[in-house]
């Protein structure tokens, strides 16, 4: 395949507004084939809402009002409900953060993977029992003739987890999207997890998005990371160039509270001072002003666009970029 | 783990031993009033009317007595036992499921359509059943299917609170939206997986809306809107027996007698089943 070859997912120009506050204010997202893309930022910066909007299940007090959508090229923001229901889950996975309460209690996990098949079209139990069992052992599940008869609370989150993987990749999605899919594991299974997910990845040839706040995830798993802040996409670029050398305040200090073993010991963790402001009080210029180091009068007043500086794939949002390098770690 | 024992105890502990008896008792009794019922419960004889419990006429026992048309009251209250639950069980089964459903539907779809279902509970429950009961038979005539008909369409709300409470907090559970995720349609993902998820807390609803069932049933046969005579019921025996309660006392006591023990045979198991229910939550 060439470079030129068509992206999974492209986004232009997403728009979601709740009330009167665009939260979700022009963003442009773009993955290739067996790419995995992160989107970061912290809480209530809007990512959650950016992957709803794209599988269209945007919670009732939101609204899309604006974007182009492409899904392998093919346009389905305004596609209806019943076309949308084939796309979900057929060729877009999801994965929930949490996965113990992303199962029902009262079904049987091979009754849920089989679910997920029956949605995709008329099937026999037993071939979707057995299709069920076949996914079970190739996620990773010991004894998955056992493991299907059984109930979500008679496994552990690990396990629950792999069987949503399994319920998101059995009927092969082109994407897959991961909604903070190890937050709620332990770090040791978090590693499992991850690699689980990029075997499957290489194997299917799926896109996926990640969504996550763990700067060491991201740099674990993805290949691109789009940096999100109030809304917007403030940094984007491949996961080396932008982790060398960032080029938004914002991005450089995120990589800072990363904790490192080296260095000295019994240092206060670095914090970002302040938090994301109210959707109603974001500021007209640079959203992240108030709490930059950086900050001018400049950045007060105008909004800095997305535009190419440093290495050929990194994009920031800044109009110091040049000085970033003296906050940078 | 649990042993097959102590499971059993769990879910029958030895104190409701006699109540899940007397239950049995009644529902055998009713099943198979024709074959235990020792006369006909419309056979009249005139020359043992009013006697009392114990009484023999012409080699015909009485054993709880006789009423004003000299039919025998034992078989009469096994008769009236199929009446009370038979009505008490349709109208739990009607009005838990129109219930259930408009409650599942107006949590669902919220909005105008939950606004209208939850308006309409709470106008259904402003009115005192037992009015709207009277008026409802009033319109459409006495009987029995209307008897249950009027419970259905008086007590579904009670489902539909329940109902509605319970979606409402599934609606946002990750698996519920996981399954309209992978393209599973209203219907679906209700059935599937809201159903199965509230069915427990309808259960302790049901066994408990059951003894009063039985009650409105009486209430209404006692007032003479049920179930129509010569057909037994323990409301309407009540109220014949309301006019000879000074010189034949049994026709009053032990049809009373019977509506208590079920009433509260009843109402001990409902308890029972949401103590289980919840426990397990």
């Amino acid at each position: 395949m060439s470079a030129a070859r068509e992206p999974v997912l492209d986004v232009r120009n997403l728009r979601v507004r709740i009330g009167e506050a665009d939260v979700v204010d022009g963003v442009d997202l773009s993955i290739a084939p067996g790419e995995t893309l992160a989107l970061v930022g912290e809480s209530g910066c809007g990512k959650s809402l950016t992957a709803l909007a794209l599988i269209g299940l945007l919670p009732e007090a939101a609204r899309r009002i604006d974007g182009e959508i492409r899904l392998s090229g093919e346009r389905i923001d305004a596609l209806p409900e019943r076309v949308m229901n084939r796309i979900r889950g057929g060729r877009i996975g999801m994965i929930f953060q949490e996965p113990v309460a992303s199962l029902d209690p009262l079904m049987s996990v091979g009754g849920q993977i089989a679910e997920a098949l029956a949605l995709e079209g008329p099937i026999t139990p037993r071939e979707a029992r057995e299709r069920a069992i076949a996914m079970l052992d190739h996620v990773g599940i010991t004894k998955p003739e056992l493991r299907v008869d059984q109930y979500p609370f008679e496994l552990s989150g690990g396990m629950c987890q792999r069987v949503m993987i399994a319920m998101a990749m059995i009927r092969r999605p082109l994407l897959l999207v991961a909604d903070e899919p190890t937050t709620a594991l332990d770090v040791t299974i978090q590693a499992q997890i991850l690699r689980l997910m990029a075997d499957l990845r290489a194997e299917t040839g799926a896109a996926v998005l990640l969504i996550t706040h763990d700067m060491g995830v991201v740099a674990e798993t993805a290949e691109r990371i789009a940096v999100m802040y109030a809304g917007r996409v403030v940094e984007t670029g491949r996961v080396a160039d932008v982790f060398a050398a960032p080029r938004h305040p914002y991005t450089a200090l995120l990589m800072r509270t990363i904790p490192r073993l080296e260095g000295a010991r019994k240092v206060a963790l670095p914090a970002i001072a302040g938090s994301v402001p109210d959707v109603a009080s974001w500021p007209v210029g640079c959203r992240f002003a108030p709490r930059c180091p950086l900050a001018t009068d400049r950045c007060r007043a105008e909004a800095p666009p997305l535009a190419p500086v440093g290495a050929p794939s990194q994009r920031a949002a800044c109009w110091h970029t040049d000085r970033v390098s003296e906050i940078a770690a | 783990m649990a042993s097959a024992t102590s499971l059993a105890r769990r879910i029958a502990p030895p104190r409701l031993w006699p109540f899940l008896a007397i239950a049995a008792i009644l529902v055998v009794g009713a099943v198979l009033a024709p074959l235990i019922a020792p006369y006909d419960p419309n056979a009249q004889n005139l020359l043992g009317r009013l006697r009392a419990p114990g009484t023999e006429v012409r080699g015909v026992v009485y054993w709880l007595g006789s009423d004003e048309l000299g039919r025998d009251l034992l078989s009469r209250l096994i008769h009236g036992a199929r009446v009370s639950l038979t009505v008490a069980a349709l109208s739990v089964v009607a009005s838990g499921i129109v219930g259930t459903v408009l409650g599942m539907i107006a949590a669902w779809y919220r909005g105008i359509v939950g606004a209208i279902i939850m308006r309409l509970v709470d106008i259904v429950l402003s009115v005192p059943a037992i009015l709207l009961a009277i008026i409802t038979v009033a319109i459409m005539g006495p009987g029995l299917v209307n008897v249950v008909v009027v419970l259905a369409f008086t007590r579904w709300p009670r489902y539909a609170r329940v109902a509605y409470g319970q979606t409402l907090g599934l609606a946002s559970m990750p698996y519920v939206r996981l399954s309209r995720f992978m393209g599973g349609s209203t219907l679906w993902v209700l059935g599937r997986h809201v159903l199965p998820n509230i069915v427990g807390p309808i259960m302790v609803v049901a066994t408990l809306e059951f003894g009063l069932m039985v009650l409105f049933e009486a209430g209404l046969s006692f007032l003479g809107l049920g179930v129509q005579p010569p057909t037994p019921s323990w409301g309407s025996i009540l109220a014949t027996g309301r006019n000879y309660v000074t010189t034949a006392w049994w026709i009053a006591v032990f049809p009373g007698l019977f509506l208590f023990l079920l009433v509260l045979t009843v109402n001990v198991l409902g308890d029972h089943v949401r103590d289980v229910v919840e426990g397990r939550r």
